[in-house]
């Protein structure tokens, strides 16, 4: 028993070792998981997504110029303290002004006023702007590491209208996939990035309902079989019970007048 | 049936206990140093810090304002966006701080450590002079183990830091709002990689878009304009 536990150690650490070892072959995986942009089709919108705005507008503006969609979509988002004082320009101003920098010309900038804080509140303001023109086709840009959750996201909003929604990725200038362990910035992006893909499953999504399932199952499962162990001794109990001669009042008052007798009796005669 | 037990009592004095707890969770991320009168103040990304500073020096007409010079990113570079010192310096002249008193480090800082790096330059040639660090609460643990580990322990002495709150959550009330339990993540999971030695690359990542859009142009072949 002690030599397999200790076999069973070294093997682990082993592995770990290993694992570590290779660990720029298995990492990025995790990155580029959740990257799933698209070249996208023709469309007539380029929803560029809130954030990163040195990298999502810009890459919108290139689709424009390439053809790839008509006319950029931007949503107006709560502001941030800096904003609010006038330090920093609001978020849709940034990307007003790139997009415009970049050649796109102001007619073609479409700005949502819906003050949004998060993905999901994009993805409702956008869910309403289809109610008023349900046939056109978009493109949301947004980071790469982004396009998993956003497309999650949009998809639980929109339902069958998400089929005519396709995500680019504009490329991340915090960290590449190929070495985000390294940097701070890299491992709290991605980290942070399934954090939340996990957060928004639980709310928005059945994970509440899968983790409730395996809780009551890891419950009830043991409950079960100790049920199952303990059944068999109390059936026994029971039969050797019921198998057991029921006593008469008479046998029982000779037991007792026997007992008493042998009490009574003189120590020299019970001797 | 006893670790059954067990667990609920220990379920039911976190849940009477939680707002003890969570504030203790943000109360290990804060370092406040003790206070000296500083003859440097260095406003390092902190929620009203340009406020903080306008009133320090009009306590003490002295101080002066260091400023680390960045590298310009894409927005400033684009001419969309002013870049970060000239900001700064307006803000700091908007309060009140005259221009003389705002002293630049120059080089180009991509993120925090190189800017640390140069201030540990700057340090080397103002010995005994103090410097107060405004910076943002939850990252102050954080900030003052990267002072601790980038300079000298006799510059790193020089160097106070002030905790800074943000004006939508604090200690007392960070899991109350979404933004104030990121910040909270955030500064634990970079206070873990900066004892993990952990930094980030000196070299600015930054991508063309010239080259992006040529990437799109190889990929749909005539397909595009």
């Amino acid at each position: 028993m002690t030599r397999r536990v200790v076999a069973v150690g070294l093997a682990s650490v082993v592995g770990l070792f290993c694992l570590y070892w290779v660990r720029a072959l298995w990492l990025p995986v995790f990155a580029t998981w959740l990257d799933v942009g698209v070249v996208p089709p023709e469309s007539d919108y380029a929803l560029v997504l809130n954030g990163d705005e040195s990298a999502r507008p810009f890459a919108a503006a290139s689709l424009i110029k390439l053809g790839l969609a008509r006319k950029a979509l931007v949503i107006t988002s709560v502001p941030y303290p800096d904003q609010i004082d006038g330090i920093r320009p609001p978020t849709h101003e940034i990307i007003r002004r790139v997009l415009l920098k970049r050649g796109v010309p102001a007619k073609d900038i479409v700005i949502l006023d819906r003050h949004v804080l998060t993905t999901f509140d994009e993805a409702n303001a956008f869910a309403d702007f289809l109610d008023s023109s349900p046939e056109v086709r978009v493109t949301v840009v947004t980071g790469d590491f982004h396009t998993r959750r956003a497309r999650w996201v949009f998809r639980q909003v929109l339902g069958e209208r998400a089929g005519r929604v396709f995500f680019v990725s504009a490329p991340s200038e915090d960290t590449l996939p190929d070495n985000w362990w390294r940097s701070e910035t890299g491992v709290t992006i991605i980290l942070g990035e399934y954090l939340r893909l996990g957060f928004y499953w639980w709310k928005y999504g059945t994970l509440r309902y899968w983790v409730l399932g395996i809780c009551s199952l890891s419950v009830i499962l043991p409950g079960y079989r100790w049920y199952r162990k303990s059944r068999p001794a109390t059936e026994a109990r029971q039969r050797t019970n019921s198998n057991r001669k029921p006593e008469s009042f008479n046998d029982r008052t000779a037991e007792s007048g026997s007992r008493a007798a042998e009490t009574a009796a003189p120590v020299s005669q019970r001797n | 049936m006893c670790c059954c037990a067990a667990l609920l009592g220990i379920l039911g004095a976190v849940w009477l206990g939680k707002g003890a707890i969570l504030r203790g969770a943000a109360r290990l991320l804060i370092v406040e140093d003790p206070l000296v009168r500083p003859d440097y103040v260095w406003s390092c990304e902190a929620d009203g810090a340009y406020d903080r500073a306008g009133a320090l020096l009009r306590k003490n007409p002295k101080l002066r304002i260091l400023i680390v010079e960045n590298h310009p990113n894409r927005l400033v570079q684009a001419g969309v966006l002013p870049n970060g010192e000239e900001v700064a310096r307006r803000q700091f002249i908007a309060r009140g701080v005259p221009r003389g008193h705002i002293e630049i480090i120059p080089g180009e800082a991509c993120n925090n450590r190189q800017e640390v790096r140069l201030m540990a330059q700057w340090l080397t040639s103002h010995r005994e002079k103090q410097v107060l660090v405004l910076c943002d609460r939850f990252h102050s643990r954080y900030q003052r183990s990267v002072f601790d580990r980038l300079l000298q322990p006799e510059e790193a002495a020089a160097v106070r830091i002030q905790a800074v709150p943000d004006r939508r959550f604090d200690e007392t009330n960070w899991w109350k709002s979404r933004i104030g339990a990121k910040e909270l993540f955030r500064a634990y999971v970079v206070l873990a990689l900066a004892h993990c030695r952990c930094g980030d690359p000196d070299e600015p990542i930054m991508w063309n878009p010239e080259e992006y859009e040529q990437r799109f142009r190889r990929t749909l072949g005539g397909d595009c304009r």
